[in-house]
């Protein structure tokens, strides 16, 4: 005994064995009659085959046992109160019961007692979500910024990486990361601020343009990019911000004027529609169809503000679009009275096969993110009727929402959790266009999320990886010249 | 032997009552840029977070740095661990420079070190900075411990690799410090240095970090320190110290030029008003509002915080009217703080103290949230309790539960993350913003204001400060306005301030507004000719208060 290897030989299994004797319930187990109360809340979800580990925390477990029944059964334990999922099993698990329905039993022990919680389920979705996402990473500091990045996330696995950051940018505003989600994908993004112009990324060509004519009333804001990559439909607005008193809402933000204007990225020229422009109308948030033939924005009747933001309501409306002449065209269509509801939209997306319209629903107003209340709503084009998507919504804002490419996926900010801080939710769309309990983008650690002050804003899903990254990006910003665009009547 | 080891304790002593008159300067001089610096960081003792500091440069120094300034809360602790630190400095060099048969090696490493205490001096040093000079040191010496050339060239350079994910920007300490260890061969040395600085661009670039950056971080470039070399005076004082000690064996000399240096680079940086400002503002933050009283009635640098926090503390008493024109009044930048672009980060969160008191939850939020936004780090301990505090005024118990979750993660804060959690949870910490919602823009505060007192239930120096606030924009028609919309009905038959009295005889108010005979006798006198009798008087600031540098 006095020989050290001989020591060694008996102390590493007597630790493996310690080990798993602290992990697995020995004796009596206790039985819980509610369901755990994890974080991230990831029971009772529909996930993608695809999706990163879900590691979750259980407070006050000192350690955790999860059996998963499937066509298989696979057992995982953790030592601390974060169950974290290797990967590999994890994708191999997933890969195995793709399709399948998963029974989740978690047995955790705190203060020295192991409890067994009623089981939980997983369905695991054949249809794959797109596998990578992007989001600006900034405080929810109302109108201004300091430090802010986009960033983009494999949602496969935890890797994440720089897109554009600010402080490699003279700390400029940079937003609205958008995919057209294209085979042949083209991207966008506005970075503000002198030096800036909207940044266009097609077949990994980088431009810079600069959208601003004397003609129209500012740069481009929210829009879409077509699905050939040519035309875009975009926002031009005078926005403006204010505070509330009242104890839950915050932020105000509104347009004191906002028109559309239609970019042709091939021939560098803007162009509009006194259908769209002009000031007793306010129109914003356009959208491409699927068949890019017409674009549906957001219209409300020019009151003044903030006196009158309350009486802001934005319908839907629809006007076409000639692909080949680059022209709208001369009559628009209303096709959701939501005034009429007492609600405004806002954001609109529509669905890759063209039949589903998903948008925000606020009381009131046009910036959906600090209206508490704003719900998602999904239109049905073909019979008009609206989903107000009760399963996926949460108790505060849901907004900024995306498509998967394959329209099975939906992708949106919710500030459900804390009402300050928007975090990447995922629902999945049911064949009957219904859609599911959302459940947050996981993290390696999930306390992550409590211990950021970052808000994750405009979650965009796409299929293929940026071909930049920050470095570049410097160098689109500082180092390209910047196309000026012309007015086109 | 015996007259070596006398000059050596000699030196020692020296170099005790050197770090013994540094913690007598950082405890009595500038002890509030050190405290504040607590209040510029946010330590949780959370794997999450702790994972995310790995993902970036120093994250050894800024975990010990960020861990340490925790107790920069207590005046002691924080002159104590900077002198500490700043030791630790000392004695890698001391020992490095020993080895290499430096004359006084004991003062000549005081010179680098002082360079470390004397920025230390500044709210936005980090003391992860000094940490990582402190690494750099140690390694250096380190290194020097290996007889072996080859094998010490090998360790320096892995440790070069190293060391900038451990230390940050004074890596560069390391680089310097080996090369002058090296410097009998010159080709080494130099290789060294080149070896060393490339290794530290070429990481700060990994890190994407832009060259000043990286030759800066963890120090944020971009905000008081707007050169971008600044901490590279550590290194510099490091080889001018080296080459002192050679050139200048005088004692007195070295010991003389370590004072100097610690004398010049605060000398250059300290800012006294600065340090005023702070003062105040954390006495209030502390909840000392007697010792703010005294400072903002005394207020010798006419100092806009002072005004800010003593007005403060007299609307906490109902007496802002009474003493508002007996004390400096940087016109109305003494009852709030605006948020502005060109307003510093300190101010903009300090200025959520006066709008809780008046109950204006919806501007303290925004003035809290922009505060610590543009912090260097974007972290604060101080406005993470504000926005907590704001939170439950607010009835808002998830985001309250967010920042009481974080605050419960730190050391220090934790005991009043948790008291206040248990008052939320037991109903005693009871909502207090039911306003009416309305829209106005930032900075409004008459908006603001007027809707809280609509409301019905405003806090008490809500009134106060809505007219005062009209008094000092001289603006006596909305004076009028709100005295009859919400003072008169409140206080009908009350003889009102006097500072209100001398406003409303400028408007010839009538008998129902009590002024007292000795006010309109006084207006008499001033309208007379006698101004120099009322100095304090509204009628002489109305005549006379000009807009000037607020700051």
């Amino acid at each position: 005994m006095h020989n050290p290897e001989m020591k060694t030989r008996l102390l590493i299994p007597l630790i493996c064995f310690c080990i798993l004797v602290s992990c697995n319930p020995a004796g009596k187990v206790g039985t819980a009659s509610k369901a755990p109360c994890i974080f991230p809340d990831y029971t009772e979800i529909t996930v993608p085959y695809n999706i990163a580990p879900l590691n979750f925390k259980f407070e006050g477990a000192s350690a955790m046992l999860l059996d998963i029944k499937g066509e298989h059964n696979y057992r995982f334990r953790s030592s601390g109160e974060t169950m974290k999922f290797p990967l590999r099993r994890w994708k191999a698990m997933l890969a195995a019961e793709k399709g399948n329905t998963l029974t989740l039993t978690l047995q955790a022990k705190a203060e020295g007692k192991w409890v067994c919680y009623p089981e939980f389920k997983w369905e695991i979705r054949p249809e794959k979500i797109d596998s990578y996402i992007s989001y600006r990473l900034i405080e929810p500091a109302y109108e201004v910024w300091n430090v802010l990045s986009i960033n983009e996330r494999n949602v496969e696995t935890f890797d994440e990486r720089i897109l554009a950051a600010n402080s490699l940018t003279g700390r400029s505003c940079m937003n609205c990361h958008t995919s057209n989600r294209a085979p042949v994908q083209t991207t966008f993004l506005h970075a503000r601020s002198a030096g800036g112009a909207t940044l266009y990324q097609r077949d990994g060509k980088i431009r810079k343009v600069n959208t601003a004519t004397d003609s129209t009333a500012g740069a481009a804001v929210y829009g879409e990019i077509s699905q050939d990559g040519r035309w875009g439909i975009f926002t031009t607005a005078d926005i403006r911000n204010g505070l509330h008193s009242a104890a839950l809402e915050r932020f105000e933000v509104f347009d004191d004027s906002s028109d559309l204007i239609l970019v042709d990225f091939e021939n560098n020229t803007v162009t509009d529609s006194p259908l769209v422009k002009g000031p007793e109308f306010q129109e914003t948030f356009p959208c491409w169809s699927a068949d890019n033939r017409t674009v549906y924005f957001c219209r409300a009747e020019a009151l003044k503000q903030p006196e009158q933001t309350r009486q802001m309501h934005y319908d839907i409306y629809s006007i076409s679009f000639d692909p080949q002449t680059g022209e709208l065209g001369d009559e628009m269509v209303k096709i959701f009275d939501a005034a009429a509801r007492g609600k405004s939209v806002s954001h609109l997306k529509c669905s890759p096969d063209g039949r589903k319209l998903l948008f925000c629903a606020s009381d009131y107003g046009t910036f959906p993110i600090w209206h508490i209340e704003t719900d998602l709503w999904m239109l049905d084009l073909q019979t008009g009727e609206i989903d107000r998507m009760k399963e996926t919504n949460g108790e505060f804002a849901d907004s900024y929402h995306c498509w998967s490419t394959n329209g099975r996926w939906i992708c949106f900010a919710s500030k459900r959790d804390d009402r300050v801080y928007g975090r990447p939710y995922f629902a999945f769309v049911r064949e009957d266009g219904t859609t599911t309990k959302a459940f947050v983008l996981p993290q390696r650690n999930p306390n992550f999320y409590l211990t950021t002050f970052k808000s994750f804003n405009i979650p965009e899903l796409y299929d293929t990886p940026e071909p930049y990254d920050a470095r570049d990006m410097r160098k689109f910003y500082f180092g390209t010249e910047t196309e000026q665009m012309t007015y086109s009547r | 032997m015996s007259q070596s080891a006398g000059s050596n304790t000699r030196n020692s002593i020296i170099a005790l009552l050197f770090f013994a008159s540094a913690w007598c300067c950082l405890f009595f001089v500038c002890p509030f840029h050190l405290i504040y610096k607590e209040q510029l960081t946010l330590f949780l003792c959370d794997k999450a977070y702790l994972t995310s500091l790995l993902a970036k440069p120093a994250f050894a120094a800024v975990i010990a740095g960020d861990f340490l300034t925790q107790f920069f809360l207590y005046r002691f602790a924080a002159a104590t661990i900077t002198v500490l630190i700043s030791l630790a400095v000392w004695d890698g060099i001391r020992r490095l420079w020993k080895r290499d048969g430096l004359h006084n090696a004991v003062l000549c490493a005081l010179i680098p070190a002082a360079a470390c205490i004397a920025l230390s001096c500044h709210t936005e040093y980090p003391l992860s900075m000094t940490v990582g000079a402190a690494i750099a040191a140690w390694m250096a010496y380190g290194c020097s411990l290996i007889g072996n050339k080859t094998l010490r060239a090998v360790a320096t350079v892995a440790a070069a690799l190293i060391i900038y994910p451990l230390a940050g920007a004074h890596s560069l300490l390391f680089v310097v410090l080996t090369a002058l260890h090296e410097r009998k061969r010159i080709s080494a040395a130099l290789g060294i240095l080149v070896y060393g600085v490339a290794i530290i661009g070429i990481q700060g670039y990994a890190y994407n970090l832009l060259w000043q950056d990286a030759f800066s971080y963890p120090l944020i470039r971009g905000y008081s320190y707007k050169h971008s070399l600044i901490c590279l005076i550590v290194e510099l004082a490091a080889a001018g110290a080296f080459a002192e000690g050679f050139i200048g064996k005088n004692r007195i000399a070295v010991s003389c030029s370590a004072v100097l240096v610690a004398g010049g680079i605060i000398c250059l940086q300290f800012d006294a008003k600065k340090e005023y400002d702070l003062k105040v503002s954390t006495l209030a933050y502390y909840g000392k509002w007697d010792k703010v009283e005294s400072m903002g009635r005394e207020n010798r640098f006419k100092s806009q915080t002072a005004a800010y926090y003593y007005n403060l503390a007299m609307a906490r008493q109902g007496r802002l009217p009474d003493e508002l024109l007996n004390v400096y009044q940087p016109l109305f930048y003494g009852l709030f703080l605006p948020v502005t672009m060109t307003e510093t980060y300190s101010k903009v969160l300090a200025g959520a103290d006066a709008l809780i008191e008046c109950g204006d939850y919806g501007q303290a939020q925004h003035s809290a949230m922009l505060g610590m936004t543009f912090m260097p780090n974007q972290r604060s301990s101080r406005a993470v309790r504000r926005l907590a505090e704001i939170a439950v005024y607010n009835g808002d118990t998830l985001a309250a539960a967010k920042y009481l979750g974080m605050l419960d993660k730190t050391l220090m804060h934790r005991r009043w993350a948790r008291q206040t959690k248990a008052l939320v949870e037991n109903g005693t910490a009871t909502p207090l913003n039911s306003y009416r919602d309305t829209i106005y823009f930032i900075n409004d505060y008459r908006a603001s204001l007027t809707n809280i007192l609509d409301s019905g239930n405003a806090p008490a120096a809500t009134l106060d400060y809505l007219l005062c606030y009209d008094l000092l924009i001289k603006n006596l028609v909305l004076f009028m306005q709100d005295y009859d919309r919400y003072y008169l009905p409140k206080y009908p038959s009350i003889i009102p301030p006097r500072i209100y009295q001398e406003a409303l005889e400028m408007m010839e108010a009538g008998p129902e507004y009590n002024i007292s005979p000795e006010v309109k006798s006084d207006n008499q006198l001033f309208l007379s000719g006698q101004e120099y009798k009322f100095p304090k008087s509204y009628w002489y600031y109305f005549k006379y208060a000009q807009p000037g540098n607020e700051n």
